[in-house]
């Protein structure tokens, strides 16, 4: 974190975002074609990372003029609808980049700024710029700056690990022999909380301190404590608990103290709460019809209804732009993951996956396959999706 | 007087036959009651290991006849029971075996049972876990309603986290779908 005070950072962008390249939430096939021209000397990672960075949001086809000797008109020619220029220059430990994005169109520069980092921080920088870029093209915020949380299945155990998406790289937190499950990143970033099945077999959520690496337990009821979410103001987490044997009930425990007070109580299960981002409303889900769906409650009347539509629909996560939930529903044996609209009623299944979550601009979901850990657009036409990892993912969590 | 003699004799005959039989089983009762001490002994022992309430001792009363029941007190090993997808009743099978759990808990009174639930690869982890302990839970229900206190019963849910079969296919997924016994002794998982 010192790495992070260290990390000047002087963003002179500019302020014009009026023109937006490609409208993220209508379906498109077309992708916005980004020359990058690389002066002074390289950063290899920075440069790496910004690639990477670009590819993972899948909307941009690269060109690299200075490799095939191409001239601005000529790379235009070729198909790029940006000219991106990044001239750079360390030294020693530190370095700087300028970058300019330039609308080959007319010529007009759209954003510039000015990196100064460490060079260990390269990963860091080329997550701003690639989502200046992004925001230039979309008019939305990026998202390579926040990273994920997720629970990989390894031999012998269960690894916490931290995601940069962007980048395609993982790392490792903690390891665990019993199932560390549902892990979930605080709104300040800094601490995870999760479900781990202590030495008696009985989960009890947990909080991870990233900064000091500590590790304490913080609510613990008569059953399986599960699927926490953060309230988002921090202070307490909703999660499934069991004020009596027989059934999982949605709580909100108290993080200072561990004090743990109803939110839904019922005969039947009701697990896997998310709170819209104003804090009103929630997401769960309850097997209360038979079956379990996603039911939405409003947190100040204690009135909810059944928002899915499928035959088994588990895992919801609340947009952080706050009006739709999307949800994994069995569909046809396999799980897909759907989509509903709080404000139209309206849903519709997306693409094959489960365990959805958001990531932090509402643009994209973050998701898993029996195969390995994906990455997809909400909207687009984009059913196969990217896999950023293979292996064993479990409950990604990206805010 | 014929009459006289004849009801003296049957009589005789009578206190002679009860005679012979309180002999027969004079030693049988004495053995029976050091069995039951020691029964209770154990019970006793038992219940201070686990923490369980006396009714413990209670329960092993009618059933300790000897040394026959200290192997058969030895840890057991029963069948798993099954469940339909996305189900926590227990079928006919399941009753069947829960019901000799429930006499052989009843026999053997330091035995602690866990009732260890599971799910098949379908659902989500979190759904799965709540899925699991309920499963775990209606065992123990049917248990208790058997006789066996609650005390001697641990529950805890694996969710779909301990899989028997690997595959993705049907039959796999119903050998998943279980609880799953385990007996022990002492503070077990407590």
């Amino acid at each position: 974190m010192k790495k992070w005070l260290l990390f000047l950072l002087f963003l002179m962008v500019s302020p014009v975002w009026a023109k937006v390249y490609v409208d993220i939430t209508s379906p498109s096939s077309a992708r916005i074609g980004i020359a990058l021209r690389y002066d002074g000397l390289s950063v290899k990672a920075f440069r790496n990372t910004l690639e990477r960075d670009l590819m993972v949001y899948g909307i941009f086809a690269l060109y690299h003029p200075m490799e095939y000797g191409m001239t601005k008109e000529e790379v235009k020619v070729a198909g790029a609808d940006l000219y991106v220029t990044l001239d750079s220059s360390v030294l020693g430990n530190n370095a700087k980049v300028a970058y300019t994005v330039e609308d080959l169109s007319d010529g007009s520069v759209v954003a510039e700024g000015v990196l100064s980092f460490e060079v260990s921080q390269a990963v860091g920088a080329a997550h701003k710029v690639a989502d200046v870029i992004y925001k230039v093209v979309t008019g939305n915020d990026g998202m390579f700056e926040r990273r994920a949380v997720a629970v990989r299945k390894v031999s012998g155990g269960y690894e916490l690990v931290l995601v940069d998406v962007g980048a395609m790289k993982y790392k490792r937190v903690a390891f665990f022999k019993r199932p560390a499950l549902s892990p979930a990143l605080s709104p300040d970033g800094k601490r995870i909380v999760f479900s781990l099945m202590n030495e008696k077999k009985d989960f009890d959520l947990y909080l991870y301190d990233l900064e000091n690496k500590t590790i304490r337990k913080v609510c613990s009821t008569l059953g399986p404590d599960t699927a926490p979410e953060w309230a988002p103001d921090g202070k307490g987490v909703y999660f499934s608990g069991y004020l009596s044997e027989n059934n999982a009930d949605i709580l909100y425990c108290d993080i200072a103290t561990g004090k743990v007070k109803p939110i839904v109580r019922g005969i039947s299960i009701e697990t896997s709460p998310t709170v819209s981002p104003d804090g009103k409303k929630m997401a769960f889900v309850s097997d209360r019809e038979g079956s379990p769906h996603v039911y939405l409650l409003d947190l100040s009347t204690g009135l909810s209804y059944k928002i899915s539509s499928g035959r088994y629909d588990v895992s919801p996560s609340w947009s952080p732009k706050g009006e739709e939930v999307v949800y994994a529903s069995l569909v046809n044996g396999g799980f897909h993951i759907s989509l509903y609209n709080v404000r139209s009623y309206t849903g519709r299944v997306l693409f094959p996956g489960k365990d959805p979550t958001w990531s932090p601009n509402g643009d994209y979901i973050l998701y898993v396959r029996s195969d390995g850990l994906y990455i997809s657009p909400v909207y687009g036409s984009s059913g196969s999706g990217l896999r950023l990892f293979v292996g064993k993912w479990l409950n990604p969590y990206w805010r | 007087m014929r009459k006289v003699v004849v009801f003296l004799s049957v009589l005789a005959l009578l206190a002679i036959g009860c005679a012979q039989t309180g002999k027969k089983t004079g030693p049988s009762v004495k053995q029976e009651a050091t069995a039951t001490k020691q029964a209770e002994a154990k019970a006793e022992k038992g219940a201070k290991e686990t923490g369980a309430p006396e009714e413990v001792a209670k329960e092993t009363k009618p059933y300790a006849t000897g040394e026959a029941e200290t192997s058969a007190c030895e840890l057991k090993r029963f069948p798993n029971i099954h469940f339909d997808f996305d189900k926590y009743d227990l079928k006919p099978e399941a009753r069947r075996i829960l019901t000799e759990i429930a006499e052989y808990m009843k026999r053997c009174p330091d035995v602690i049972l866990t009732i260890e639930g599971h799910c098949d690869e379908r659902g989500s982890n979190e759904y799965n876990l709540a899925l699991g302990w309920k499963r775990a839970n209606e065992a123990k229900r049917f248990l208790v309603a058997l006789g066996i206190s609650p005390d001697r019963i641990i529950t805890v849910s694996y969710g779909e986290e301990r899989p028997l079969c690997f595959e993705h296919n049907e039959a796999c997924w119903a050998k998943n779908r279980r609880d799953h016994f385990v007996f022990c002794r002492g503070q077990c998982l407590r």
